[in-house]
């Protein structure tokens, strides 16, 4: 398939490696060309606009940051939107607002063209080893048409619902999964506090009721004091905004994510948003001077 | 080995039963004569006080509600310390505060009794499929000495630390557990406000993300309660809250 592919991070670039390898045909373009030039070496196609990738490409993916991020490259001078031909595709991996995504989707509609919200989970590695979990919103009939992309991949994909019902199976990811690691990170600072080793500690909950992936791979770098990102803390705290900011919008009452969201706060303010998301373990060690887990 | 076991309700019950069928020979006493009924064909001796259990055993499991309870039946009136004799071993499987847990293990240490905190994680099902995990605070040669029970009871034991430290796990445990089950009745609600169906979210996608067992049993109960309205405690909010 003639593809596009915008949004090299730490995440955009691996999967843009699997597509290629996939054999598919793949246009890049990037605001900082240098960040495409190990996947042109690879044999993708350069282009010098968002405009001149989706004239090459019956499908357009993007991994950015934001929801401005997502518009301004769909919408922007020389963007998506006025190279694609009527009834390309646009899927976009990026984790932005539900109402974000449902409104390129309503300005596409102008255009013939279809959006696709599709956030992942499973960081780094995940797009590393293609075993990504992607939740996508949007016409279901497309589910054929992106098959071929999905698959290369992830291991799990789910439609979830309409436009935006994607990014809304995200933020459900996220609250569940910074919620686990501040209790995994209270849970350590409670057995050190206690005179605890929370090695055995999280050796005998990984068995039972309480265990987890986030108790294992999070519970396991506040162990070795490993702070080294993993996803970057700071695009916790982003995506936090971005669901308090829907829950208001939906009167949607978050009483824990509230509360994660202010540790997140801290963290960024003690200077740890580069850090893994684990440094919410130094975020409730910050003053006391003392019981530090190991 | 024979075995008191004290505290013969939803849990203990099965418990001592999986003791009973290993061959270790039981000697029971209880609140109400009517937690007896369960044993009365199987190889168990009934006694009038926990004194008199301890007087026939060499290790005691308790399996009671809180603190007061356990203080209750190792150091009452009629209480396991009355009736030991020195070495006896009193196994406390209840949840009960690590202080608590630290001050009992001092005050039956006094008199020569051997005392282990070992609260469990796995419910009620967990301890008729003998798969708890069990979290134990205590001397090491004691935890080795009643290995062979607990062995019977979960699929893990793990000698965590000294006195208290088997209920320090379990708090950490609750807190992740008691977290959990909030974050994931937060999305579920969050989902369902946005407009979308929190099974299309839950079921498929949340069999592979970072939430497992509890959580998952706390989701398929929130999608369970919105096509039934009616749930059924595995555990109640009154024993989560205490």
């Amino acid at each position: 398939m003639k593809l596009g592919f915008i949004g090299f991070g730490a995440m955009g670039r691996p999967m843009a490696e699997h597509l290629l390898r996939a054999g598919h045909v793949l246009s890049v373009w990037s605001r900082r060309p240098e960040s495409a030039a190990a996947l042109v070496a690879q044999g993708a196609l350069w282009r010098a606009s968002p405009a001149e990738v989706a004239r090459h490409a019956e499908m357009v993916c993007s991994n950015v940051t934001g929801s401005a991020d997502v518009e301004g490259l769909a919408f922007g001078p020389r963007g998506l939107a006025e190279g694609f031909a009527p009834g390309s595709l646009h899927v976009d991996f990026s984790t932005i607002a539900p109402s974000a995504a449902r409104r390129i989707a309503a300005r596409y509609g102008a255009h013939a063209v279809e959006f696709v919200d599709a956030p992942v989970s499973g960081g780094g590695d995940g797009a590393r080893n293609a075993t990504l979990a992607i939740m996508w919103g949007g016409k279901s009939a497309l589910a054929k048409r992106l098959g071929p992309v999905f698959d290369v991949l992830g291991k799990t994909v789910v439609c979830v619902g309409e436009t935006g019902a994607g990014q809304v199976a995200k933020a459900c990811n996220q609250m569940v999964l910074v919620a686990a690691v501040e209790a995994a990170a209270e849970a350590a600072r409670l057995a050190a506090a206690s005179g605890v080793d929370f090695a055995k500690v999280r050796d005998a909950m990984l068995d039972g009721s309480a265990g987890s992936r986030v108790l294992d791979l999070f519970g396991g770098r506040m162990l070795a004091r490993d702070f080294l990102p993993g996803v970057e803390a700071r695009l916790h705290h982003k995506d936090y905004a971005l669901l308090m900011d829907e829950a208001t919008r939906i009167g949607a009452a978050l009483p824990v994510s509230a509360t994660v969201w202010q540790q997140l706060n801290a963290l960024m303010g003690q200077g740890r948003g580069k850090d893994d998301t684990s440094s919410l373990l130094p975020v409730l060690e910050t003053g006391t001077g003392q019981h530090r887990v190991r | 080995m024979k075995v008191g076991f004290i505290g013969l309700g939803l849990m203990g019950r099965p418990m001592a039963l999986h003791l009973e069928k290993a061959g270790h020979g039981l000697h029971l006493w209880a609140r109400r004569p009517e937690s007896l009924a369960a044993f009365a064909a199987v190889n168990a001796s009934m006694h009038a006080s926990p004194a008199e259990v301890a007087r026939h055993a060499e290790a005691v499991i308790v399996m009671v509600a809180d603190a007061p309870d356990v203080e209750e039946v190792c150091l009452g009136e009629q209480g396991l310390a009355v009736g030991a004799a020195p070495g006896l071993i009193v196994v406390d499987m209840s949840t009960i505060n690590p202080n608590a847990a630290r001050s009992i293990a001092l005050r039956l240490g006094e008199k020569g009794i051997e005392f282990l905190d070992a609260p469990v994680s796995g419910g009620e099902t967990g301890a008729i499929n003998a798969a708890l995990t069990i979290m134990v605070g205590g001397k090491p040669e004691v935890f080795e000495r009643v290995r062979p029970l607990f062995e019977k009871m979960g699929k893990t034991a793990t000698l965590i630390g000294d006195s208290g430290a088997g209920q320090v796990a379990k708090a950490c445990n609750q807190i992740l557990t008691g977290v959990g089950v909030m974050a994931v009745a937060e999305a579920f609600n969050f989902a369902r406000q946005s407009g979308v169906d929190p099974a299309r979210v839950g079921r498929r996608y949340w069999a592979v993300s970072p939430i497992r067992r509890s959580w998952k049993i706390t989701a398929s109960a929130c999608w369970s309660e919105t096509s039934s309205r009616a749930s059924r405690p595995g555990c109640t909010r009154r024993t989560c809250a205490s």
